[in-house]
């Protein structure tokens, strides 16, 4: 039976061909988004990790604890990459000369610590000496220092230990490990200390851990789950893992990630603690990579679902060809179950070569949207899930046309009369199913709206809000439109064909082409489900098309309000000088400070602005939930703005004091502050790095320490004009950075997200859907009216008479799947944004429309449909009449 | 072109007319060396049992299908002359035809249907609308004028369908078993207005037939075996 059935598959390439593809158009729709999701989701957990300067702190529990013993230990462990040894302490610095002693923070790094960890800028061997930061080096007295001596804070007895100066360290980027506070419940939390020195851990090991021992002794402070300031005195282990052996998948990974904290623990029990810096980042990659996959598939599932039902209605063509070859095999005897295999084994050649043609589609295109391998970086056990989907989706769509064929087999098929006949009432229209889907998705909307809109009060978290924004929101409802506004469509062009076509005595015949509409009105079928699959697609394409042009104008505004101006300059090194003149090209400058604060028992990061060079400077105002910005600023000292968060944690409105403390881990700068709260920001740029409040730079006592970095507001392009600054002499002083500079930098692995790729592949695959549709209606057409053609020959049509019927119907079916989809499609793009607002920080606009593509995507569809109706025509041409006049 | 500006002219001529059906490697003529004259307001019926060329042979007169080797003349015009278009605009004023089976245009109205071939010509939508309104009235469906083909019976689309073949008033009429699944009463009717049409309009009428009713009424009966006429004097071409 295999053998007849191969080769009756194969005397019939046409129909083998076809079949085939109908079901590798859905595998491949379904099995490039699938891919192209897991290529997405994979680049997090790489994206979420860059930041991170040490993966895992492994913390002695005591003074005494012996990290190098440790350290031999943790080498061992499989999947460490190096290990590095480290110690902090709190130290009072004195220089001779100096007029004053200064707090400072003593760091200790073995030999290899710079080479492992390069973000640390040091001039000078740490063997030689300590190493200065620019706040210390700066410090009057210090500046010529050969030496210095250290002593304990608030020790009993002096050291009397000596330390000659071996050079500099800029120590900045160091910021979020060397000055995190490594445990407790604000693990993270950045402390920040001017001064700075970095020694030999050798030197420390010898010279002050025994006094250190001395002094604070017992456990360490690391221990205390209530720390909430870098511990006075410490000794660690930097770990690194090496990145291969972290899973791909940020899900996976993040539960990788405490797996290894575990193990590292078991190393050396009750000895150590290990914080780990890649679990946060990481489950903050997963929730992404979640809501990353839940966008996908928002812009994935209907273009499988219009594909599989393009398939199924290729199905439907296929279906009365073989109920002829049926009718001949059972006159030659063949039986109803020998019918029956045939027809299966038949459909599985054509499946399983339908099956591996859509999926090497899906592997070529995504490999060519993705510019590498589609397979490389995912897991064998997702490739077999991706495969798994791909053969699931290949074999409903098989098993829906078996039953056709099989229903076929027994008579006319239902379905094909339903299309077919005058009285075209199929089932969706009958049951309203365009009514109750738009209802359906009004109702979610509704629901949504009722409760909370996108931010459900219920929930605690940003994290769970997207989901099941996502989920419900963004998902269920518009596919519910999508299917229920394109059935009401086709209702009303239903109803607006019927009104014009009704028999009637006293309405005679206009012209031919206007006949031609009138018949249409009176057998729809074909035309209707020909329009359906055809608006369905369009709407699809359209709204994946809008919703990625709305995303990617989200993301540049969102990108321009985080780096502020047109240009930024950071000072190059630790020891920040004057602003000098900066020449042509540049309009304004503004500085900005970022002051280590706490508010209660909370650190905070404060950013100071000059308000009278602020706003002239600024390319993007900022974004005020309530009362002033800037203006406030500047007519009040101690004015100031808070983001959402810090209103709503400490329960604020406008006009309350906050009492805060700047520098609150530096005893020399530290200072008080009674601010009144001005305004509620969502945004005040410059957002990266982003500060909960923003005040005057007024408001500080002076002197004023100097700038973070300066925003410059440019009267040309900006990359010309940074490129002029980094080749003058500015460049020893200070470094220009252009907005493109600083979008390669870190940002959210979600809001980096590219739909760019997706978007294209789906919007190709709705064209296709869309052009395909009308060859189906083409083969339709040659199928069913081929003797209706003969018949008007007979009655002396000419060529161009005869074609213009199947002409109306598929410029109208073309035309009214543009007409009727991309509205629709633009409509349903305006609800999908509306939930990227909850990743960007500046709300994203109504919707961007984008006009050139959406008219490229009309004039594909309308090409690729023009191309399929000339095929047909073409066909129709040719058709030879005499023998079809024979037939009864 | 006219069918009443020619009246020494015959309605049509057949000269040597054969076609040749190739399948797998056999040949089968269907219409073998057939020559055929009819005048003008003659009835011919065309007889012979099934396969022995009848529909072959009317389509190879109306010039729905071409010969392998003779011609055809309709009112002295030659249909190997014509391109396609010229054909078809040729055959909706010369020849009606009236095929086999069920041949109206199932989306159409009765009138609608009787209509098309006047619409294809450019005639003016007055005149059209007289003009379909007598066919039907002719053929009894005047009522009947605003139904789709599934509202009426087998009788009334054969009745639809020669009043369509009619109504560009033709110089030849070309029907094949016009009443073969009609019941006596209908197939007498059907035959009486093709006689009528004949003899009132000088419409030269073929009809192929197994019908003994319909050869008494014809004015000749022409006998086709394995696609070759049984000679008959009347057919010698002059």
């Amino acid at each position: 039976m295999w053998r007849i059935a191969l080769r009756s598959a194969l005397r019939a390439p046409g129909r083998l061909v076809l079949t085939a593809l109908a079901v590798a158009f859905p595998v491949a729709v379904l099995g490039s988004t699938l891919l192209f999701v897991e290529h997405a989701v994979q680049d997090m957990t790489s994206q979420s990790l860059t930041p991170v300067q040490v993966d895992m702190r492994a913390l002695a529990t005591s003074l005494d604890v012996d990290m190098s013993q440790v350290r031999t230990r943790l080498q061992g462990v499989p999947g460490v990459q190096s290990v590095d040894l480290y110690g902090a302490a709190d130290v009072i610095v004195d220089a001779p000369g100096a007029s004053t002693r200064l707090s400072a923070r003593l760091i200790a790094v073995d030999h290899t610590y710079f080479e492992h960890h390069p973000w640390v800028t040091a001039h000078g061997d740490p063997s030689s000496g300590a190493l200065l930061n620019g706040g210390l080096a700066d410090a009057a007295g210090f500046a010529s220092a050969k030496s210095i001596s250290l002593e304990l804070r608030g020790a009993q007895r002096p050291l009397g230990l000596e330390i000659p100066v071996a050079g500099t360290a800029d120590v900045r980027l160091a910021a979020n490990t060397w000055f995190a506070i490594p445990a407790g419940d604000v693990q993270g939390d950045v402390a920040v200390t001017p001064r700075a020195l970095v020694v030999d851990y050798q030197w420390f090991a010898k010279n002050l851990l025994p006094e250190l021992r001395a002094r604070y002794g017992g456990p360490a402070a690391v221990t205390n789950p209530g720390l909430s300031e870098l511990p006075p005195a410490s000794v660690e282990n930097h770990v690194t893992i090496k990145r291969s052996a972290i899973p791909a998948d940020p899900a996976e990974a993040s539960v990788a990630s405490s797996a290894f904290r575990r193990l590292l623990e078991r190393q050396a029990p009750g000895e150590i603690l290990v914080a780990d810096n890649d679990v946060e980042p990481l489950t903050e990659a997963a929730g992404d990579a979640t809501n990353a996959k839940l966008i996908f598939f928002l812009i994935g599932i209907p273009g499988a679902l219009v594909a599989a039902a393009l398939g199924l209605a290729a199905a439907s063509a296929l279906a009365a060809a073989q109920r002829h070859e049926d009718d001949i095999l059972r006159m030659r005897g063949a039986s109803e179950g020998q019918l029956g295999t045939l027809i299966v084994l038949q459909s599985m050649v054509a499946g399983l070569v339908g099956i591996a043609l859509g999926l090497t589609a899906s592997v070529g295109v995504v490999s060519v949207a993705v510019g590498t391998s589609a397979w490389h970086g995912i897991s064998t056990a997702r490739l077999l899930v991706i495969l798994g989907a791909a053969l699931l989706l290949g074999s409903v769509n098989l098993s829906a046309r078996l039953l056709a064929l099989l229903r076929v087999g027994r008579g006319p098929s239902g379905a094909s009369r339903a299309t077919t006949s005058a009285s075209y009432r199929p089932l969706w229209l009958r049951g309203r199913l365009d009514v109750v889907l738009v209802f359906l998705g009004l109702a979610i909307l509704g629901v949504n709206l009722a409760s909370g809109g996108l931010r459900l009060p219920l929930l605690d978290t940003d994290h769970q809000n997207q989901t099941l924004a996502l989920a419900f929101f963004v998902l269920l409802a518009p596919l519910a439109l999508w299917v229920g506004l394109v059935l009401l469509a086709i209702r009303g062009w239903l109803a607006l064909l019927s009104r014009r076509s009704t028999p009637d005595r006293a309405r005679q015949l206009t012209t031919w082409p206007r006949t031609a509409v009138r018949w249409l009105g009176r057998r729809p079928g074909r035309t209707m489900v020909t329009l359906t699959l055809g608006s369905l697609a369009v709407a699809f394409a359209t709204m994946v098309m809008t919703f990625t042009a709305t995303y990617q104008s989200a993301k540049a505004a969102d990108a321009r309000a985080a780096f502020g101006s047109d240009l930024r300059l950071e000072p190059a090194t630790d020891r920040p000088t004057p602003l000098p003149q900066l020449g042509p090209g540049v309009a304004s400058t503004t500085p900005v400070l970022y002051l280590p604060a706490r508010a209660g028992s909370d650190r905070k990061t404060i950013a100071a602005v000059d308000p009278t060079t602020y706003s002239t400077t600024v390319t993007t105002q900022p974004e005020l939930i309530s009362g002033r910005g800037a203006p406030a600023l500047a007519g009040d000292p101690k004015a100031v703005v808070v983001s959402e968060e810090i209103k709503r944690d400490f329960d604020l409105k406008l006009g309350d004091t906050l009492p805060v403390t700047i520098y609150p881990d530096d005893l020399d700068l530290t200072d008080k502050l009674d601010l009144h709260v001005a305004g509620v920001f969502r945004s005040f740029p410059p957002d990266d790095p982003f500060s909960e409040m923003v005040i005057s730079i007024h408001a500080i006592q002076p002197p004023v320490p100097p700038a973070d970095m300066f925003l410059a507001k440019t009267t040309n392009d900006p990359r010309v004009v940074a490129s002029r600054l980094n080749g003058s002499d500015l460049a020893q002083a200070f470094t220009a950075m252009t907005l493109q500079d600083a979008a390669r930098q870190r940002q959210r692995s979600l809001t980096a997200l590219s739909l760019g790729g997706l978007s294209r592949i789906e919007a190709l695959a709705g064209a296709l859907v869309a052009a395909i549709g009308v060859g189906l209606l083409g083969a339709f057409t040659i199928l069913e009216r081929r003797r209706e053609f003969a018949v008007l020959r007979m009655l002396g049509a000419s060529t161009r008479q005869i074609l213009r019927p199947p002409a109306t119907e598929g410029t109208l079916a073309a035309l009214g799947s543009v007409v009727t989809g991309i509205p629709i499609g633009v409509g349903l793009a305006i609800l999908a944004v509306r939930v990227l607002g909850l990743f960007f920080t500046l709300p994203p606009p109504l919707v961007l429309v984008p006009t050139t593509s959406l008219l490229v995507l009309a004039a594909m569809v309308l090409a690729a449909s023009g191309v399929a109706i000339a095929a047909v025509l073409h066909r129709v041409s040719r058709i030879d009449i005499a023998p079809l006049l024979r037939e009864p | 072109m006219e069918p009443s500006s020619s009246p020494p002219e015959p309605a049509i001529l057949a000269r040597g007319l054969t076609r040749v059906h190739r399948l797998d490697r056999r040949e089968l003529r269907s219409v073998d060396d057939v020559c055929l004259t009819v005048a003008r307001g003659e009835v011919v019926a065309l007889v012979g049992p099934s396969g022995s060329g009848k529909t072959s042979l009317l389509h190879l007169l109306g010039g729905l299908d071409s010969p392998d080797s003779g011609s055809v003349s309709l009112a002295g015009t030659d249909w190997g002359t014509l391109t396609a278009d010229a054909r078809a605009r040729f055959r909706r004023r010369t020849c009606g035809f009236v095929v086999q089976g069920d041949s109206l245009l199932p989306q159409a109205t009765a009138a609608e249907n009787v209509e098309v071939p006047l619409l294809f010509d450019g005639v003016p939508a007055a005149e059209r609308k007289s003009r379909v309104l007598k066919a039907l009235q002719q053929v009894g469906l005047a009522e009947e004028a605003a139904k789709l083909p599934d509202q009426l019976s087998v009788g009334q689309h054969q009745r639809v369908a020669l009043a369509r073949a009619m109504i560009t008033q033709p110089a030849v009429l070309l029907a094949d078993e016009p009443t073969g699944s009609l019941d006596s009463h209908n197939a007498e009717g059907v035959v009486e207005l093709m006689v009528r049409a004949a003899r009132e309009r000088h419409m030269a009428v073929v009809l192929a037939t197994h019908s003994p009713e319909v050869w008494a009424r014809a004015d000749r009966i022409l006998h086709l075996h394995s696609g070759r006429l049984a000679v008959d004097p009347a057919n010698e071409v002059p």
